[in-house]
């Protein structure tokens, strides 16, 4: 199944799909040495989002959640994408600077944790391919 | 986007590395926001640069970008670091911090950033109405859109950078008129009474109700100075809009959508507020938004009209107001004052035991998320408490 939406931060990724409902805010949310959702009640807590392709609706909370995206992709445990339904100047910064490919406009609703899945954001097309 | 051909050669790295990366953002931004265009920009202000937050990637970040000659094209000026920049030590501050710290600051400084460390640039330059600023720091960006009448979004710190490299913002949000049409109108007379001389917790239940949309807020007696202050704080810690119009203090006439939602304050509203910060307390902090040179005048004024203080108070300000004989004067009074930082962004909160009396409900919620025990009153109660009396 091909996905497509619309290009932010070019990149190709590869990587197991990580899907979320909930909103992430990546400045308290995330724990910048390990890659590690530590945001109390949020149902990815506990869960790592290191090398996977990371789906959720859009960011949330402080603005230095971009310089957490940076951490993350220096200490080795950033996603290896993103896909939004919107991405907010957060998010769309931080991507930007650490190198993590990112499209939005995505209707994340029918995509499912677990499954393996190719990113490509080019300059003017971005695209999910999903194992069915 | 519509870009100018400066704007396409500057995207096309014809003018360099750092330059292209800036204006990339900037676009970027500016596309997923729906900007039309870009528009210049007078006057950026960053913030986000305490390293306990940026760690060392965000200072490797920072070094890199100025060792590839990244420059900012516009005034720009800088937030509160974690720190005092000169009486670290006595903040609990360790070596290491501090040279990471110093470091983050003399990467920004090398691209042309003034090393201002304070939350308040509004007080510290002039603006006019209808000058498009690219500010980061939410108490700022109010202040800029509900006070002065400028206009700026409520940037984040890295984004602010870039767009003070590029000369530039995207024009969106509180930058056009459309952006700026109120969608709430709150109205605080039935608490009024209730909220005499707390115009920070009016604020802060502004914020909650607004979220991100444009207010407008009536039925508050109009504000002095420094309670403006407070209260737009305190709008931006507990809502994400960067515009409120308050009667008799924005000069903009206030545009409201004709769906607006109206809203009631009730005297319930505030109890609540203030049930959520009634913690223990037995020290005092003051400066969130840094004290203006006014204000610390007023507060020694009103402490030595009491005779000092007999209980600990710590002062934040900008090291623009600094003034060896206000020090002197504050010295001799019993207060402590630092600059460059506060008490949400340093450590000096630990450092007086964990339970603060404020009068800022910023600090409050910021204290209260780092897990201290926070008591949120008005300035005159704090002060009257730090004399000795009252309490």
């Amino acid at each position: 199944m091909r996905v497509y939406g619309r290009p932010l931060v070019e990149g190709d990724a590869r990587g197991e799909l990580l899907v979320t409902r909930q909103p992430i805010s990546f400045y308290g949310g995330v724990d910048p040495d390990t890659g590690v959702v530590v945001e109390k009640g949020h149902e990815l807590e506990g869960v790592g989002i290191g090398g996977k392709i990371l789906v959720f609706p859009y960011g949330k909370g402080s603005t230095v959640g971009s310089y957490i995206l940076l951490r993350l992709a220096k200490n080795g445990v950033a996603p290896a994408g993103i896909v939004n339904e919107s991405s907010e100047p957060i998010i769309i910064i931080g991507c930007l600077i650490a190198g993590i490919p990112l499209m939005d406009r995505v209707d994340i609703g029918s995509l499912r944790s677990g499954v393996a899945a190719e990113m490509h954001v080019g300059e003017s097309n971005a695209y999910l391919d999903v194992e069915v | 986007m519509e870009l100018t051909r400066w704007e396409e050669r500057a995207l096309r790295g014809d003018m360099g590395e750092a330059l292209r990366l800036a204006m990339r953002a900037v676009v970027k931004v500016g596309e997923a926001l729906g900007a039309e265009r870009l528009v210049p920009i007078t006057w950026a202000h960053v913030s986000g640069i305490s390293y306990k937050n940026i760690g060392d990637a965000g200072l490797e970040f920072l070094e890199e970008l100025a060792g590839r000659g990244a420059r900012v094209s516009v005034k720009t000026t800088l937030n509160p670091a974690g720190m005092d920049m000169e009486r670290w030590r006595e903040m609990g501050v360790d070596e290491g911090f501090a040279e990471k710290q110093l470091r983050v600051i003399r990467a920004l400084a090398r691209m042309g950033v003034q090393a201002t460390l304070t939350c308040t640039p509004y007080l510290y330059g002039r603006v006019e109405p209808g000058e498009h600023l690219a500010w980061a720091e939410s108490n700022a960006v109010l202040y800029a859109n509900s006070v002065l009448g400028a206009r700026t979004n409520r940037d984040g710190g890295p984004l602010a950078l870039f767009e003070a490299i590029a000369g530039r913002a995207p024009y969106a949000g509180l930058h056009t008129d459309e952006g700026r049409v109120a969608r709430v109108v709150v109205d605080f007379a039935p608490a009024a009474e209730r909220l005499r001389g707390l115009y920070q917790v009016a604020g802060y239940i502004l914020g909650r109700i607004a979220g991100p949309r444009v207010a407008v807020a009536e039925g508050l007696p109009r504000p002095s100075a420094w309670e403006v202050k407070l209260f737009l704080a305190a709008v931006g810690a507990s809502g994400g809009t960067g515009l409120v119009y308050l009667p008799g203090v924005t000069p903009e006439e206030p545009r409201v959508a004709g769906d607006a939602e109206r809203v009631s304050v009730e005297p319930g509203d505030v109890e609540e507020v203030e049930a959520m910060f009634s913690g223990e307390f037995d020290a005092a902090v003051l400066g969130c938004p840094h004290l203006s040179r006014e204000e610390l005048v007023e507060v020694l004024r009103y402490l030595e009209r009491r005779g000092g203080a007999r209980r600990r108070l710590v002062l934040f300000t900008a090291r623009a107001a600094r003034d060896r004989s206000l020090e002197e004067w504050a010295g001799r009074l019993g207060v402590e004052v630092f600059y460059d930082t506060c008490m949400v962004v340093s450590p000096i909160v630990g450092r007086l035991g964990g339970r603060v009396a404020v009068d800022s409900a910023k600090a409050a919620y910021y204290l209260a998320a780092q897990g201290y025990s926070v008591r949120l009153m008005s300035r005159r109660q704090l002060l009257d408490y730090v004399a000795g009396g009252g309490d």
